[in-house]
């Protein structure tokens, strides 16, 4: 079975000469489908330059990117502007929701931007939203929600339309701790579904409700775990039934 | 705080740039604007040269004109005696004046200049002006002789002050019989008169004319451009300095996280507004006066006069630096007070704070405009007593509420905006949402286009469209000379037949593609002296009292009404006259003329030509049957098919001369015409760097929404679509906007004539209308070409 992402010794480097910095060296990655890797590391470790360069946002400087067995760098830009709209969902820290738009509007976005009637993009959306338990907000502005309901609109647009490739960067950093876990419960629930998904956290307890952990230093993927049980392993008995 | 501003604009300059360019463009163009008031308009020393008054003197009893004049140079220190005589031009019906003007009078000289050859010095020479010239199709070196006199062409000259002013200038005290002199005098410079008066009362006595003062209307003129422009320059600053304080607004929270106060960062964004002023003056006045010197040339052909191209408004410039600087000073005040209020914690998240919606913008703009046009409409600006300081204050409150209308209008757009497709639904809420700069991009943009459509409509109201004025391109009038003394009823057929083989050379010259039929006026054979009589006219009744003459109609004749396809048949028994007009007319007979028993002509309504000077109305054989009246031939229509050209014309005006006929061809209004696409163009560009600036600004503070719609899988179609539906939005409100306000303005200053401001220049409003929102669509889709390049910058930070 084909992987959903695949990182085939993908560097990246900004500038030239003396000024140039290797955010990325010769990183190799593989994400099935189902699958929730975290990436963690320190400020600079190139842990977001690895999150755009798999979401097509950037071209690796060397090495291949694959998503769901397509090449990125054979890709024209329009080819990856609609696999960002079909295949990848993005998840930031700072929500990035457009303002201008509503929840369900900003939530129909993708499948809007795809060509999907307005109608239909919307009945779409608001089933997102409701599988997510914000369908109330829907028709409210994002400076009329709050942070944890900004974070769950914003997840509903990175799922709508069945994409099967979530990328969420810091997508907790703003929030407290109580909507932190309610996002992360989001994302794996979303991997259950059959979504590979990529989360970059600074925060340990995050990260373990990742299937792996990706460690990253100056550039470096240094280590990484192998499956992790996860918190809600605590909830199940050893013979992996619910308590 | 402000060197901190000076530093910080030397290091962002770049993002203020297309600010600055406007801000300096809108000085510029005050300066050129304020230049252009003091020198366009020649006032009266036209006529009086360095004179400050004059004195008419009716030439036709010379005696008494030779006795007047000396009692005018008895009374005055000095003198300048300028004698005219009108003579008919060959082949037409213009008259040209002769001039006998010393060149070198003491307020002669400013208002006669030789061009090329030399002045007359003797009797039989003469210097023309270029109009002249071409009107007689004579050069240097030819001889032309009018009313029996021949004169040699030794020069070209023309009246610096007035470059219309058309004549032949002939040597001092070689005229034969002046019809009339004019006498230039000072009347500061008079001879001190003998104690007790002169005594004499068979001097003759005189009226001494002294100069008006054009200075009011100049300075109406001058302060109302410079109101607009300022106020221009205002909106246009306002909107650059609420971008420049949102770009800042991070660096502005670090300030006031650090202990800065209010008034620390209200000082840092007002700063900015300071030194762009500055700039923006300094620049602009150099550019003004730059461009005024390159201009001056055309602006000469324009104004129809020569002008000092070192004469300018140093103190006017000056102030109007200084109000540039006021101006942006102040612009940059609301979006600092704005900036300084904003929580310390937002500006540092760099997050824009919600705009509040501005409620009383609608009732302030009822309140304005309402103001603004009483104040227009009290102060008769279409009348020679213009009232400067109210007309003013209506434009500037018509002004002000058009632009108190943008916000609410940007409100409206973003309310309808969730019917349209995903682009321009997020560019007009965008626009919606950051309102404050928006409503102040649409400010300027309604500005600038109320302005070109002002002019626009004020060009046409002096301009008559294709199917007015006195012909068409296509026909030309072949005449037999002044209906009132030329004009002969009593003719004989054979004599007629000489006429009609006069005007065929005429219609020969064309080249044979014209076809002539003879039109002939009424008149009533008990009335033929010839210092009396007059062809039968038609008057249109205005009311009880009066009769607003409109023409002399043509007699019915089978050639005239076959050439407008008029069946013969059609003629009702009663009617009197055909025509194409619907008004109450009536036929008026010298004897009768303005009495009551002028009766209502009886009309029947024909497809006749509507040109004034075109067989407009006919008056049928039975009402000539009925009243005796005889008819006189009058002249020769001539319909071409095609527009005469300007070879045709010289030709018929040539032959004309010969058989002594005169033509009238369609008269032109290039001038008018031109400036009223000028002004489009004008308007078009103005406004479309206005709407380039603001979407640039607009989408360029969006980069984290460009970021979200590039991850979301928008492709660069989408992001150009965004960015030329902004552009749309704001050119088609700017326009809305723009024209609903100019003719608020215009309904005001025009309010008791407003047929004139009928027809609507439809070309240069549809090729605004469509032309702006089309070249916007097109500046917004390049502009938004590139992909964001924020994603590299966060993995760096």
């Amino acid at each position: 079975m084909t992987a959903m992402l695949q990182l085939n010794k993908v560097s990246k480097t900004y500038g030239s000469g003396p000024a140039a910095v290797h955010a990325l060296f010769e990183v190799d990655l593989t994400v099935e489908r189902g699958e929730l890797v975290a990436i963690m590391g320190p400020s600079g470790s190139g842990k977001s330059s690895l999150l755009t360069i798999a979401g097509s946002l950037e071209e690796a400087t060397e090495g291949e990117v694959l998503v769901d067995g397509a090449a990125l760098s054979t890709m024209s830009i329009a080819k990856r502007a609609q696999l960002r709209r079909r295949s990848i969902g993005f998840v930031f820290q700072d929500f990035n929701l457009l303002s201008g738009l509503t929840a369900a509007e900003n939530v129909a976005m993708p499948l809007e931007l795809d060509g999907t009637s307005s109608r239909a993009a919307r009945i779409a959306a608001l089933a997102a939203l409701a599988q997510l338990g914000t369908e109330d907000c829907a028709d409210r502005f994002p400076d009329e929600l709050s942070g944890g309901q900004r974070q769950r609109v914003a997840i509903a647009r990175a799922v709508v339309g069945d994409r099967g490739l979530l990328l969420a960067d810091e997508p907790t950093g703003a929030l407290d701790s109580v909507n932190s876990e309610g996002v992360m419960r989001l994302l794996r629930e979303s991997c259950r579904l059959g979504a590979a998904g990529v989360v970059v956290t600074h925060e340990a307890h995050l990260a373990s409700w990742a299937d792996r952990v990706v460690f990253l230093r100056d550039g470096h993927l240094v280590d990484q775990t192998g499956d992790a049980p996860g918190p809600e392993s605590l909830l199940t008995s050893g013979t992996g039934q619910p308590a | 705080m402000f060197r901190w501003a000076g530093r910080m604009f030397r290091r962002e300059w770049r993002q203020q740039v297309l600010v600055l360019c406007l801000l300096t463009a809108a000085v510029a163009a005050s300066v050129v604007f304020a230049t252009l008031a003091t020198n366009a308009v020649p006032g009266p020393t036209a006529e009086f040269g360095g004179a400050n008054a004059s004195v008419r003197v009716d030439g036709t009893d010379p005696a008494l004109a030779a006795a007047t004049i000396a009692a005018v140079q008895d009374r005055f220190n000095s003198v300048d005696v300028i004698a005219h005589r009108a003579i008919l031009v060959p082949g037409t019906l213009q008259h040209l004046d002769v001039r006998d003007s010393d060149p070198n009078g003491t307020y002669t000289a400013t208002v006669l200049d030789l061009r090329h050859g030399r002045s007359p010095q003797r009797a039989g020479e003469v210097a023309l002006t270029d109009g002249a010239a071409n009107v007689l199709d004579v050069g240097i070196g030819s001889d032309i002789t009018v009313d029996d006199i021949t004169w040699t062409v030794v020069g070209t000259v023309e009246n610096p002050k007035d470059l219309s002013d058309e004549f032949a200038l002939v040597a001092p005290g070689t005229l034969p019989s002046p019809d009339s002199y004019r006498l230039l005098v000072d009347d500061h410079d008079r001879v001190p008169a003998p104690p007790g008066g002169s005594g004499d009362t068979s001097t003759p006595q005189f009226g001494l004319e002294v100069m008006g003062s054009e200075d009011t209307a100049v300075a109406a003129l001058v302060l109302t451009a410079s109101t607009l422009a300022m106020t221009l320059v205002g909106l246009i600053a306002a909107s650059g300095f609420a971008v420049v304080a949102q770009r800042r607004q991070r660096q502005l929270g670090l300030l006031s996280a650090i202990g800065a106060t209010t008034r620390h960062v209200r000082m840092a964004v007002v700063s900015n507004g300071v030194i762009l002023g500055v700039i923006a003056a300094v620049l602009g006045t150099a550019a003004g006066v730059g461009g005024w010197l390159l201009a001056a040339p055309a602006v000469e052909i324009a104004a129809n006069h020569r002008v000092d191209r070192f004469h300018l408004p140093w103190v006017l410039i000056a102030v109007l630096a200084l109000l540039a600087i006021v101006v942006a000073t102040l612009a940059a005040w609301w979006p600092a007070r704005a900036a300084s209020r904003i929580p310390v914690m937002t500006a540092l998240s760099g997050r824009p704070p919600r705009s509040r919606a501005v409620r009383r913008s609608l009732v302030a703009t009822a309140v304005l405009i309402a103001g603004g046009v009483t104040g227009v409409a009290l102060s008769h600006p279409t009348s020679a007593h213009v009232q400067p300081l109210l007309l003013v204050a209506g434009i500037v409150g018509i002004v002000i509420g058009t632009v108190f209308a943008a916000p609410a209008a940007i409100r409206v757009l973003g309310a309808l905006a969730h019917r349209l497709p995903f682009a321009p639904r997020l560019a007009c809420r965008d626009l919606a949402r950051s309102q404050a700069r928006s409503a102040a991009a649409l400010a300027a943009i309604t500005l600038a286009l109320g302005i070109a459509v002002s002019v626009i409509v004020i060009a046409s109201t002096n301009e008559y469209s294709v199917d007015e004025g006195n012909l068409s391109t296509h026909q030309l009038l072949i005449r037999v000379g002044d209906p009132h003394t030329d004009l002969q009823p009593d003719l004989t057929a054979a004599e007629v037949d000489q006429l009609d083989a006069r005007a065929a050379t005429v219609v020969a010259a064309l080249g044979g593609d014209g076809s002539s039929v003879a039109l002939d006026v009424a008149f009533n054979p008990s009335n033929l002296d010839p210092s009396m009589r007059e062809p039968i006219s038609l008057g249109a009744r205005i009311d009880d009292h009066s009769i607003r003459w409109i023409a002399y109609p043509y007699v019915q004749t089978p050639e005239l009404l076959a050439l407008y396809d008029v069946d013969p048949a059609s003629i009702g028994p009663s009617t009197e006259v055909l025509t194409q007009r619907t008004d109450p007319m009536v036929l008026l007979d010298i004897q009768k003329r303005d009495g009551p028993d002028a009766a209502k002509a009886r009309t029947q309504a024909a497809a006749l030509p509507t040109y004034s000077s075109a067989p407009n109305a006919i008056i049928t054989t039975a009402t000539m049957e009925q009243h005796g009246w005889i008819t006189a031939r009058a002249g020769w229509i001539v319909e071409s098919p095609g527009a005469l050209t300007v070879e045709q014309i010289r030709a018929a005006r040539g032959a004309a001369a010969v058989a002594g006929l005169a033509i009238e061809v369609r008269s032109t209004q290039d001038g008018i015409s031109q400036l009223r696409w000028d002004s489009t163009l004008v308007g078009v560009l103005l406004a479309l760097a206005i709407v380039t600036m603001t979407v640039g600004l607009i989408r360029g503070e969006s980069r984290q929404d460009l970021t979200t719609l590039t991850a979301t899988g928008a492709s660069p179609r989408t992001r150009r679509a965004l960015a030329a539906s902004t552009a749309i939005a704001l050119s088609v409100l700017g326009i809305l906007l723009g024209t609903v306000g100019a003719y608020i303005a215009l309904v005001a200053a025009f309010h008791s004539e407003l047929d004139s401001l009928v027809p609507v220049p439809f070309p240069q409003l549809l090729t605004l209308a469509l032309g702006l929102p089309l070249l916007s669509a097109i500046g917004g889709w390049l502009m938004a070409r590139r992909e964001p390049a924020t994603f590299s910058r966060r993995v760096l930070d």
